[in-house]
């Protein structure tokens, strides 16, 4: 029986049906495959369909055959033996014996088992406990002739056996791997982190995280190499050191993490120029992974790290404006606590006043009302620079020049007032400051205030202020002068406290810049090089008289006239000239600066006094002297007058 | 295993040995400049080398290339300021096998050295 005779068949025999059989064994042991659809990862051969069709020794060949016809999806049968693995007989093992010269007719009543015999192949058995794609390893691993053979999978624990065709188990392989392919695309596509492999001429590999597409802004990176890629938005230094970086990466002597310090990546600049101009900033970090002592390839993360970048930017600005309330908190210490809250109540009132122009929504009165705040705001300007706040005379100086802007404008619409709103909203943001200067202060120093008002108290008042202005003034502008005054603080009528101040001040700044002149002047003149400025209050029944009085140039009537000419105005009698130099933007200062020369001073000084239902008067000498009178009611007028 | 560490400042050689306390390393050597590194080397043919870039007479650059052409292969760990991103990648084309950037902190160093050791006795 040893010997084989197929090897000279040259026309097998014709295989005859062999329904006229014996099936009951046969269908006994058919088995449907197990309805195992979906695999995972993690699946095994005990998920795989199979069948479990076990003959016993006894079945003949005939059986077989009746069995392995009815069923032709049955791979093979499995014989055994009181529980024993005899062997398989495939379905193409079957009809090679069968197909012999007298193949049938030697097989036909014999056992099965004698099919056995005609190979010295042995079947592969796996354990159930086997995953699938060690499973086509092992299959595969077989003598070629026997590649497509079905193999046996063994239950351990029961000590059963089944049958499995090699297709399934490569079927199944391949949805496993598909399902590893979809999960990691999701693994890719949910990375929040850009990631790529690069092979050792730099080509990015075809599986990238979406992320890293989205940070390229390609959805192509695997046709290039990464050099390709950074190649038109970095700049060409920054490319080069990328590139001997990525030459070093795969030379194996190295040291992994030892290379990392010199990695030029950690913020990359990159400039996009489609579909708009953008500038992004990244990094890239580098991993080597080594196979047999060489660097296969190297995984390249990419972290776009713009809005980290724009924070830290945005912690330098923070940083910018704690400086600007650290400068606020020097400068405000070197102001007297009540005067300094004087300030900043009329800066903040200013501050609303000019909201509420911004809101105008029509463009009536606007002249009015611009006039009107303009005044303020030189008041609020001359105010910083006596009080030495800098970081409020230079943006009260900008709104200046915005609001004289607007009013040289011959008509102002709304939409003009744009022109100032950048330089409002930058005084704001200098009102928040110094609201949280303020707040610090009093946490370092809860009674600071309080203490500093009691310790010296005649540091306090108008006077005092009025009488710092002067000095700060004379020095300036390098014009000696003294003040005369009897009048305290406590003298000043409490109803005009605030008017009075506003009226000192104004009065002063015009005096040393208008009235008194330079010391080589008034010895021209004769007069002492030191200049006198009175004031007086003095009380009436029923109204204030407030004096003030200089011994400088007087007004200047030549001058007044040639400034209302150009204005197209004629005036004659010194009344006229008197009035002109209440009215707006008449001034006549050669250069505007930041003491004066707006023509806001005199009007500004009228326009309070009429609001409170006063009156002034203007007495002047050419050369000699000029002096105010200003009367107000002893009861103060609520609602003003006539501006 | 032997470890020679080039650096022309005494605190920072100090601060290095300090930081080698690694079992394998049983002798260490110091070298203030480049010619003095080559003659221990020469004497101890250390496995081991920490080198600093920017030294008198020979520079750590001319030392790297010298130390090499000796054909011992030693590990060596470029220890140095990164002044500029050429240098360091010569250093790298020239031998060393890690580049540790001034300033460093203890345990970046004790990191970097273990490292090192690391990189000798697998190669």
């Amino acid at each position: 029986m040893r010997h084989r005779m197929s090897a000279v068949l040259e026309n097998p025999p014709e295989i005859e049906p062999v329904f006229d059989l014996e099936l009951e064994v046969a269908e006994k042991a058919v088995a449907q495959p197990d309805d195992t659809g979906s695999y995972t990862v993690h699946s095994t051969l005990e998920e795989l369909s199979g069948y479990s069709v076990t003959l016993d020794s006894r079945t003949t060949g005939g059986d077989l055959g009746t069995l392995l016809t009815a069923q032709p999806d049955l791979p093979g049968v499995i014989l055994l033996e009181g529980g024993k693995l005899l062997g398989v007989i495939s379905q193409s093992h079957y009809y090679k014996c069968v197909s012999r010269a007298f193949g049938r007719e030697i097989f036909q009543g014999r056992p099965a088992t004698l099919m056995l015999e005609e190979t010295k192949d042995r079947p592969l058995v796996l354990s159930s406990g086997c995953g699938i794609q060690h499973a086509v390893e092992e299959c595969l691993s077989r003598p070629t002739h026997l590649v497509y053979e079905p193999f046996v999978v063994h239950e351990k624990a029961s000590n059963e056996y089944r049958i499995c065709s090699f297709q399934v188990l490569l079927l199944a392989s391949s949805q496993i791997a598909a399902l590893r392919n979809d999960q990691m695309a999701q693994i890719l596509n949910s990375m929040t982190d850009g990631l790529l492999v690069i092979d050792r001429h730099f080509r990015i590999g075809h599986e990238y995280s979406q992320a890293a597409a989205h940070i390229f802004e390609r959805d192509d990176l695997d046709r290039f190499s990464l050099l390709e890629i950074l190649a038109p938005l970095v700049d060409a230094t920054v490319h080069g050191q990328i590139a001997d970086y990525l030459k070093v990466l795969f030379n194996p002597k190295l040291i992994d993490k030892l290379i990392k310090t010199i990695n030029p990546a950690k913020q990359v600049t990159a400039r996009f120029i489609l579909p708009e101009e953008h500038t992004k900033y990244f990094t890239l970090n580098f991993e080597r992974v080594r196979s047999q002592g060489e660097i296969s390839q190297v995984l390249v993360q990419v972290e776009d790290i713009t809005q980290q970048r724009n924070l830290a930017k945005e912690l330098e600005k923070q940083e910018a404006a704690s400086e600007e309330k650290l400068q606020l908190i020097l400068q405000i210490l070197r102001v007297d606590p009540p005067v300094l809250r004087e300030f900043i109540q009329q800066f903040r009132d200013g501050l609303v006043a000019l909201d509420r122009l911004l809101q105008a929504e029509s463009s009536d009165h606007l002249h009015a009302w611009i006039n009107d705040l303009f005044r303020t705001v030189h008041t609020l300007k001359g105010e910083s620079a006596l009080l030495q706040l800098p970081l409020y005379e230079r943006p009260l100086h900008k709104l200046e020049d915005g609001l004289a802007a607007l009013r040289t404008m011959a008509e102002i619409k709304v939409e003009d007032l744009a022109l100032i709103s950048p330089a409002v909203e930058n005084l704001r943001q200098l009102d928040d400051n110094m609201s949280s200067a303020l707040a610090h202060l009093d946490q370092l120093s809860p009674r600071s205030a309080a203490a500093t008002e009691k310790a010296v108290p005649e540091r306090q008042g108008p006077l005092m202020l009025a009488t710092r202005m002067l000095e700060d003034l004379s020095k300036r502008l390098g014009k000696p002068v003294s003040f005369h005054t009897t009048v305290r603080d406590e003298d000043l009528p409490a109803d005009y406290r605030e008017a009075i101040t506003e009226l000192l001040l104004h009065l002063v700044r015009n005096a040393m810049v208008h009235g008194i002149e330079l010391p080589a002047v008034r010895a021209a003149r004769g007069k002492n090089a030191t200049g006198t400025i009175q004031f007086a209050i003095k009380p009436h029944p029923d109204f204030h008289e407030v004096i003030f009085q200089d011994d400088g140039a007087g007004l200047d009537y030549e001058k007044i006239r040639r400034r209302a000419a150009q204005l197209g105005r004629t005036l004659a009698t010194p009344e006229e000239m008197h009035e002109a130099i209440f009215s707006p933007g008449f001034s006549t200062a050669e250069t505007i600066t930041e003491l004066a020369g707006r023509g806001v001073g005199l009007d500004a000084i009228r326009h309070t006094i009429l609001q409170r239902g006063g009156s002034i008067h203007v007495y002047s000498d050419e050369g000699a002297y000029c002096a105010f009178q200003i009367l107000l009611p002893l009861t103060a007028a609520k609602t003003g007058g006539a501006a | 295993m032997k470890l020679l560490i080039v650096d022309d400042s005494l605190i920072v050689r100090s601060v290095i040995e300090r930081n080698s306390g690694h079992v394998a390393i049983e002798e260490s050597f110091q070298a203030d400049n480049g010619v003095t590194a080559l003659q221990l080397y020469n004497e101890h043919l250390p496995e081991l080398v920490t080198m600093d870039l920017t030294m008198p007479h020979l520079d750590g650059l001319a030392c790297l290339r010298e130390i090499q052409a000796m054909g011992h292969g030693p590990s060596i760990l470029v220890i140095s300021a990164l002044n500029s991103h050429q240098t360091a990648m010569e250093a790298v084309a020239n031998g060393a096998c890690g580049f540790l950037v001034k300033p460093f902190s203890g345990p970046e160093l004790a990191d970097a050295i273990d490292q090192l050791v690391q990189h000798a006795q697998t190669r």
